[in-house]
């Protein structure tokens, strides 16, 4: 039970009210900075249109002010709830982060992965080609999500794989990337070649 | 009635017809039925397939897929409790409890029946209503009433899936913002394409032409649920409902006539009010079943009545939801706003003039709808039977394939690999955006909503030389404008009185 010592309780208590006390300002930041960046940016579009009055920039300007007045109303609205929240030392109905749970190094490492698998992909598919990336992300996603029978990965991976073949490159010509990098390039044409002639 | 008969005949006479319906049927049923995914992923999987379809058969093909979809959604929700759209939420509060205690062959037969009637009763009325508030729209709408029903709609619609009014407020603010990304609807100059931050500059050709909501769709609803999922799995979350197969009696169906009655007319006014539609249907089904129940102590513990009203008034919405998109091209959800970008694609504008220059189209859409409705009930109790069994499938082998599909939608649709990047930024954002209490379903309505809603306004600016007392000259949109404000003072209001009388709770 290594949580359960009091001095790591109060840890977490301390921690979850600095939390508490820190989020909305943060949140309040990062709507104030959002309406900045953007409010800057519509500079680079503030010409005049002879039929409109309020030109291009008009519409962007306003919702801005309206996001920055939103967000200082939820930021005087959490401060207040705190204040209802001290004497409970309860969180607000608002909060409802998922972060709490703390987790092993895996568990940590296997939620980032979730994340970063899907971009790296994404990355992958670009320069070798959805057919060859494809198969390899099925597997190491399922790794990810703790599957561990071979056969069942090889078999979802099959399943998937094929359908996706067959429904996209097969039936409906959808034309995915066949990536840039030499040899990759020819085994994804040969692989579409293959699936649209073979069958 | 001859007009239902003619569409009618050319849903079945024609084999293509016939095959887009029975495949829109059941892919919104299977969709609907799949934890993780929902009508939604179908739609926008299928939707850059649209482009080469005929529009007739690819707009039923939606509405098939969005009565049948809310239907299937209710499966997740109730074994599950994972709603399988936002308007089956209420769907959990009784019947995964069901489940729970062994009565989810019950639950589950309830939400087939009341599905099929909600959808049967709003189908009959959606084609009795449309022609009447057509003709009246044609008279009665301009730039000035279609602005003002955008304003109603956000202001009644805001806080919606968001844990508070504020962040219901700021991610329908988001979505706005996000839908000035391209080019300005009078004078077409780009905005947002040209960045310069910190002396770095940044041009993009892509950006010129907007951000398509298709990619943010599909990472909201669809890569964010497989997150959510994926992170449920690593914290060792993992859930097996028990599953039984027996459908209510018909004496349980008498018990709660009343409520089926009602939750008919809410579902039918909640739906045709554009950016509210199905959720806030099954919603206030539910709270008024429960404020009216002699049983109202056992909502929330596995009431069938809490079921019935929330599946009879969800379907009971889907064809009033096509009364604004149809009549006034105002979409009323995200699957609706999907049909609205398919009429835009084929270069079509829905509103007043579609019943006379696409009288077929729209016809044959009201008698998919109601056959799609009544089918339910068949196809419905099939799936108890069978789907069941397939739904024993664990998330984390369908994780991936889910993944691979919206991919793959996301980038057929301009065959762009930035449109993918978008959708996995989108899924990561709408995960947080989950996580903290905003609403991605908000952002998406924002997002939607705010092209129109700015030519709409431009449009009224111009037509009454800048002068702002010109919206209450008019009756329809001082009564929107006038309705919508109100909308937001009772809002506020409700939320300070919600913070002083409900009970914080602790831990």
């Amino acid at each position: 039970m290594p949580n359960s010592s009091p001095d790591t309780v109060n840890g977490t208590h301390a921690f979850k009210g600095l939390g508490m006390i820190w989020r909305p300002a943060l949140e309040w930041l990062f709507w104030a900075a959002l309406v900045a960046v953007a409010y800057a940016q519509t500079g680079n579009f503030d010409q005049e249109i002879s039929v409109y009055e309020y030109g291009a920039d008009g519409w962007p300007r306003a919702i801005c002010f309206a996001i920055l007045v939103g967000a200082t109303c939820q930021l005087a609205w959490q401060i207040s709830s705190l204040r209802h929240q001290e004497p409970n030392a309860g969180g607000g109905r608002d909060s409802t982060s998922d972060g709490a749970v703390p987790g092993s190094i895996w568990s940590i490492a296997q939620r980032a992965g979730f994340f970063l698998l899907p971009l790296l992909y994404l990355y992958l598919v670009a320069r070798i080609g959805f057919y060859v990336t494809t198969p390899f992300f099925i597997m190491s996603m399922l790794a990810l999500l703790e599957v561990r029978s071979v056969k069942a990965m090889i078999a979802v991976t099959a399943v998937i794989y094929g359908l996706a073949l067959l429904v996209f490159t097969r039936l409906l010509y959808v034309a995915l990337p066949v990536g840039r990098i030499d040899p990759f390039y020819d085994i994804n044409n040969a692989i579409v070649v293959t699936v649209q002639t073979a069958f | 009635m001859e007009s239902f008969i003619n569409g009618t005949s050319m849903l079945f006479g024609d084999p293509i017809s016939a095959l887009v319906f029975a495949s829109g049927l059941l892919g919104g049923m299977l969709f609907g039925a799949i934890p993780g995914v929902n009508m939604l992923t179908l739609g926008a999987v299928l939707l850059p397939f649209t482009i080469t379809m005929d529009p007739t058969h690819a707009v039923m093909l939606y509405s098939v897929i969005y009565c049948s979809g809310v239907f299937g959604g209710a499966i997740t929700a109730i074994l599950f409790n994972i709603p399988g759209a936002p308007e089956n939420a209420p769907t959990c509060f009784d019947g995964y409890p069901m489940t729970v205690s062994g009565r989810a062959g019950k639950a589950i037969g309830a939400a087939v029946c009341c599905s099929a009637l909600g959808g049967v009763a709003s189908a009959c009325l959606m084609m009795a209503a449309t022609g009447a508030i057509a003709t009246w729209a044609v008279r009665s709408f301009g730039p000035q009433e279609i602005f003002a029903l955008i304003f109603f709609g956000l202001a009644v619609s805001a806080s919606i899936g968001a844990s508070s009014l504020w962040k219901g407020w700021l991610s329908v603010f988001a979505g706005l913002l996000i839908a000035t990304v391209g080019t300005d609807p009078v004078g077409g100059i780009p905005r947002f394409n040209e960045w310069s931050l910190f002396g770095i500059e940044y041009k993009s050709y892509y950006l010129s032409a907007g951000i398509h909501f298709i990619p943010m769709i599909l990472g909201f609803f669809a890569v964010s649920e497989v997150f959510m999922q994926a992170t449920n799995i690593s914290k060792g979350i993992r859930e097996r409902p028990k599953a039984s197969l027996d459908f209510p009696s018909a004496a349980e169906f008498w018990r709660v006539r009343f409520t089926m009655l009602r939750s008919v007319v809410i579902g039918f006014f909640a739906g045709i009010l554009p950016g509210i539609g199905a959720t806030l249907a099954a919603f206030l089904g539910y709270s008024q079943a429960q404020r009216w129940s002699k049983n109202r102590a056992n909502f929330g513990k596995g009431e069938i009545e809490g079921v019935v009203a929330s599946e009879t008034a969800n379907n009971a919405a889907t064809g009033a939801a096509m009364i604004p998109l149809l009549a006034l091209g105002l979409p009323g959800g995200a699957l609706t706003a999907m049909i609205l970008g398919i009429f835009q694609i084929h270069g079509m504008e829905p509103g007043p003039l579609i019943f006379i220059t696409s009288g077929d189209l729209v016809w044959i859409t009201f008698a998919a709808m109601f056959w799609a409705n009544l089918l339910i009930v068949l196809l419905g109790w099939i799936q108890t039977k069978t789907v069941v069994h397939i739904l024993r499938v664990p998330f984390r082998w369908l994780a991936p394939g889910i993944l691979i599909l919206a991919a793959i939608g996301a980038y057929a649709l301009r065959n762009l690999i930035i449109d993918v990047w978008i959708m996995f930024a989108a899924g990561i954002i709408g995960y947080y955006l989950r996580a903290t209490g905003y609403s991605p379903a908000g952002i998406v309505l924002g997002l939607i909503l705010g092209k129109l809603g700015e030519s709409a306004f431009s449009k009224s600016m111009q037509l009454m030389q800048y002068d702002y007392t010109g919206f209450f000259y008019r009756p329809i949109t001082a009564v929107l404008l006038v309705c919508g404000t109100g909308a937001i003072i009772m809002s506020v209001v409700r939320e300070i009185r919600g913070k002083e009388h409900t009970p914080i709770p602790s831990g």
